[in-house]
């Protein structure tokens, strides 16, 4: 086997020399260019999340024909900055190797047992998703984006959770374990002050299934709402970001962005930002974003898995400003993915956990 | 080795008023993007072996670097924040995923550091067989120059995470670099001797 002879370290500055001497100084106009793009987008956002908060808080949304699931959404909205903001340590994974299993498909056999969306055995409205990379999501009740932790690896049969964003669960000594024929999972809470310590059983959630999504994700992208009573609405753009909103329990309008993070699930798994000076990347929630059919689109939040139609930006605006809005109708110019596009999307998004694709 | 290249110059260009501060931050951000580009690009496709995502990472750090220029240019080393953005930038999954569509629609991909010589090739494929983590411990400390504090500081990790990145990484190099036989053969000893005292 053909050895590197010479000092590692000036090897490996010969390399990145290499690499310097074939790299062009791009045009600092470009980089500006670059920056005021994302200073547009970011204004832009602002102001439709503006335009929703002001619109939500006029009237209530009677405007979305139906929902599928889940039957009632009894849980309640809170802000982002209200919600249990993750150390730095609970930031999401940022290595390849976390990454690329719900991307390429190439899953983690570690957190095979684990992966799919789960739902409480009781029958209580919550939800818990693990992804292939050992992401994990966990409905919490107060906010509609799940807190998000990461799986390690398991021992003894038990899977501790690390950076758990929780506020219902704490953050830290959770653990996860399935039992013999991974149907069912046990979350394990520890005692908190003078909470005790607590268990809850997790089933396989009805696996559902999604439409390919085409390149350029229009499955998913345009302004979407629930039939919920909370007034609960998304706004996805082609840049990957997401603006939310929705009521609380006091009916004051809540709401945050979030940015496209990856496919998983035949879908996309959104975070949920809160980044800050000393982390720009903070992350607070996830949701998972899966498309169903035309105009139609699953997004897996605290309150289980929620259907949203698309409406279009006038009809949402409208719907949330106005208390006597009748029926909605699906925008009418709802993309429809070329038969091509579908299949070459097909093979590139692995389904989750082979359950559910 | 460590080579930042650019200082901060902490000039209070408030002083200058708000249009005269512009002026003087963009003259400011000018040199250091002018002196720092390329080096860090070379650290990012170190860590991560694509030199054309690095360069695109790299780009959209200076120009998020740029949006909030006042306060990056205050931080002590605004080039670890460049490189920290850019690393989290080409690890993301979503560009990650971007990315393979696109190259999906390119007829061939162009090749990368044409002329390399067969050490540099045994070197890139030999970092790729590590884990990113190790990967980029191992730059940050043998390319970057950084201390063990350092890259702590950098990754977010505890030192002993960082430690075991390097000794982890250099015993999977072992077999492909001579420089870490011994390591890989179970001498922990580092081969930087000037560095000894930090582990």
């Amino acid at each position: 086997m053909r050895t590197v002879p010479e000092s590692f370290d000036s090897m490996l500055a010969e390399l990145a020399d290499a690499a310097v001497s074939i790299t062009p100084l791009p045009d600092l106009a470009d980089v500006r260019r670059r920056a005021r793009q994302r200073t547009n987008r970011r204004r832009a956002f602002a102001s439709a999340l503006a335009l929703i908060l002001i619109g939500g808080s006029a009237g209530t949304v009677a405007a979305v024909t139906h929902k599928v699931a889940p039957a009632s959404s009894v849980g309640t909205m809170s802000s982002v900055a209200a919600s249990a903001s993750p150390s730095p340590s609970a930031s999401p994974p940022s290595t390849e190797t976390a990454v690329a299993g719900g991307v390429t498909g190439a899953a983690s056999k570690a957190y095979e047992p684990l992966v799919g969306l789960w739902e409480l055995k009781d029958g209580t409205q919550r939800y818990l998703i693990v992804y292939s990379d050992g992401l994990l999501g966990i409905g919490e009740a107060g906010g509609w984006a799940m807190c998000f932790g990461q799986v390690s690896a398991p021992s003894a049969g038990t899977y501790p959770l690390a950076g758990v964003a929780c506020s219902d669960y704490g953050t830290t000594g959770l653990s996860l374990a399935p039992n013999a024929d991974d149907s069912m999972l046990t979350l394990s809470v520890p005692a908190r002050g003078s909470v005790a310590g607590y268990s809850e059983a997790f089933v396989r959630a009805p696996d559902m299934t999604a439409v390919a999504i085409d390149e350029k994700n229009s499955q998913v992208l345009g302004t979407w709402m629930s039939a919920s009573a909370d007034k609960r609405m998304l706004v996805i753009t082609g840049d990957g970001m997401m603006t939310w909103s929705g009521l609380d329990d006091t009916g004051a309008v809540t709401g945050g962005t979030g940015m496209m993070e990856g496919l998983y699930y035949g879908g996309v798994r959104y975070y949920v930002e809160c980044g800050d000076k000393a982390d720009p990347y903070k992350v607070c929630g996830l949701f998972q974003v899966v498309p169903v059919g035309v105009g139609k689109i699953i997004v897996y939040g605290s309150y289980g898995p929620e259907t949203f139609i698309r409406v279009s930006a006038a009809q949402g605006s409208a719907a949330s400003s106005s208390a006597t809005s009748s029926t909605a109708t699906t925008s009418s110019s709802s993309p429809t993915a070329s038969a091509s596009a579908a299949s070459t999307s097909a093979a590139l998004f692995p389904s989750f956990g082979g359950s559910m694709s | 080795m460590r080579v930042t290249g650019w200082i901060v110059r902490s000039a209070a260009c408030g002083d200058l008023g708000v249009k005269g501060g512009r002026v003087s931050d963009e003259l400011d951000f000018d040199e250091f993007y002018t002196a720092s580009f390329r080096r860090i690009v070379s650290q990012i496709y170190a860590m991560t072996g694509n030199l054309t995502e690095a360069e695109d990472s790299v780009q959209e750090a200076y120009a998020r670097a740029w949006q909030r220029w006042e306060d990056v240019r205050r931080y002590g080393d605004p080039e670890a924040w460049i490189r920290t953005v850019a690393y989290r930038l080409s690890v993301s999954a979503w560009r990650k995923a971007v990315n393979r569509r696109a190259a999906h629609h390119r007829a061939a991909a162009a090749p990368e550091l044409p002329g390399l010589s067969p050490d540099h090739l045994t070197l890139v494929s030999a970092l790729r067989r590590i884990s990113p983590d190790q990967r980029r411990a191992i730059v940050l400390y043998h390319l970057v120059g950084l201390t063990i504090a350092e890259i702590a500081a950098e990754t977010g990790a505890p030192e002993g995470t960082v430690k075991s990145h390097l000794n982890r990484g250099r015993k999977a190099l072992a077999p492909l670099v001579s420089e870490f036989a011994e390591v890989g053969a179970g001498d922990q000893r580092r081969p930087r001797t000037e560095l000894a005292g930090e582990w």
